[in-house]
């Protein structure tokens, strides 16, 4: 089953279902996989190393966007604190990373792997979704992530400044 | 083809040397290798020193950003051994990437700080490599020291490992697609990796 297929049905939301295509995710990024401009300010780039999975881990953490039926930038404003209410921690020096699931998924057929966006919603953090069979010994792809997938960067300092709607 | 100046090392160049089958002539081929006093004090820095203490983090009676303060501390006091040879500007810049990749408002009990041994790989490049842009700086899960150049479209991104070995990744624009290429090798021979894709235009022209 596919969530939130067609502009006007409503969005149904069911645990470990696939997401659908037209829809976008945003993962939340550390200092420490941004790359700044020479001043060491603005964000310019991602580290492809941001979308590797860490031990023990099944899955990519990502928010799906669309859960909240808002515009993007609220939606923003509630993976935030829905991240927070889940006891996780947020930098205001970090930022949110955007992508749609279509360009994930094709990077993953270009790299010969059938990546899904599973929705993986937990206590608190109600958007909370995973993208499932990234390579972490393909370079490459996870530089395709970084680059071509999750190319729209918010910095969190930009977001937390305002209150989030309907959450 | 753009020249890359490459550092080299009268004294000391042994330690750089890659395995036999691989001569210095050959990998010196392309390039000119001005003589530098600042890459005999690089190539001082063995790559084999003791990595970063565990004890650093696994003790219980400090804060995480007392921790993170005393991981830095040691990140830094490697690099000062050869801060007189760095640029003031680019010292500076290390360091406060180096503060922004431990930032204590999202470290997380399983995060892993900077390794020295990654830090000593980094070092040890700029004793290959005349690096004219500064690079940005991030870091691994691993804790591995991350540098990304960007030329308009362009982009290198180098991950130091420990023992000299370098993981690398590009992309670089060609009419209406991307080319891009990965691989993970030694440093004395990671000038012959990139040459097909014109290093030169990040270490010598980039811009971030």
């Amino acid at each position: 089953m596919i969530l939130g297929s067609g502009f006007c049905m409503a969005i149904t939301k069911k645990n470990r279902a696939l997401v659908d295509d037209a829809h976008h995710v945003a993962r939340y990024l550390k200092p420490k996989f941004l790359i700044r401009d020479a001043l060491d300010e603005k964000i310019i780039g991602v580290y492809g190393q941001a979308f590797e999975l860490r031990s023990g881990e099944e899955f990519l953490s990502v928010n799906w966007i669309e859960y909240f039926e808002l515009p993007k930038l609220d939606a923003l404003k509630n993976i935030v604190s829905g991240m927070k209410a889940s006891k996780l921690s947020v930098s205001s020096k970090g930022a949110l990373a955007v992508a749609n699931i279509a360009n994930i998924k094709s990077i993953g057929k270009d790299r010969k792997s059938k990546i899904r966006v599973e929705y993986r919603p937990t206590q608190g953090n109600k958007s909370h979704s995973g993208i499932f069979n990234t390579l972490n010994e393909d370079t490459e792809m996870l530089d395709l992530l970084s680059r071509e997938a999750f190319s729209e960067l918010v910095q969190i300092e930009k977001l937390v400044m305002l209150k989030p709607v309907g959450f | 083809m753009t020249q890359v100046l490459i550092k080299n090392r009268k004294k000391g160049i042994e330690s750089l040397r890659s395995p036999s089958h691989v001569s210095l002539e050959s990998f010196t081929r392309q390039f000119d290798i001005p003589v530098s006093s600042y890459s005999r004090v690089i190539s001082e820095i063995t790559r084999n020193c003791s990595g970063t203490p565990l004890s650093t983090f696994s003790s219980d009676e400090k804060s995480i950003r007392e921790k993170l303060f005393d991981a830095k501390a040691i990140a830094k006091i490697k690099i000062a051994e050869v801060s007189m040879h760095l640029d003031t500007k680019w010292r500076e810049k290390i360091f406060r990437q180096l503060d922004l990749m431990h930032d204590d408002a999202d470290w997380e009990s399983d995060d892993v700080p900077i390794q020295i041994l990654s830090i000593v790989t980094f070092l040890r490049s700029l004793g290959v490599i005349d690096y004219k842009k500064y690079p940005s700086l991030g870091m691994s899960n691993s804790g591995y020291l991350l540098a990304a150049w960007l030329y308009n479209e362009n982009r290198l991104t180098l991950e130091f490992l420990p023992i000299d070995k370098v993981r690398w990744v590009l992309s670089v624009k060609s009419e209406d697609s991307y080319e891009s290429a990965a691989g993970e090798t030694q440093l004395p021979v990671l000038m012959s990796r990139l040459s097909p894709y014109d290093p030169g235009q990040w270490f010598l022209h980039g811009n971030n």
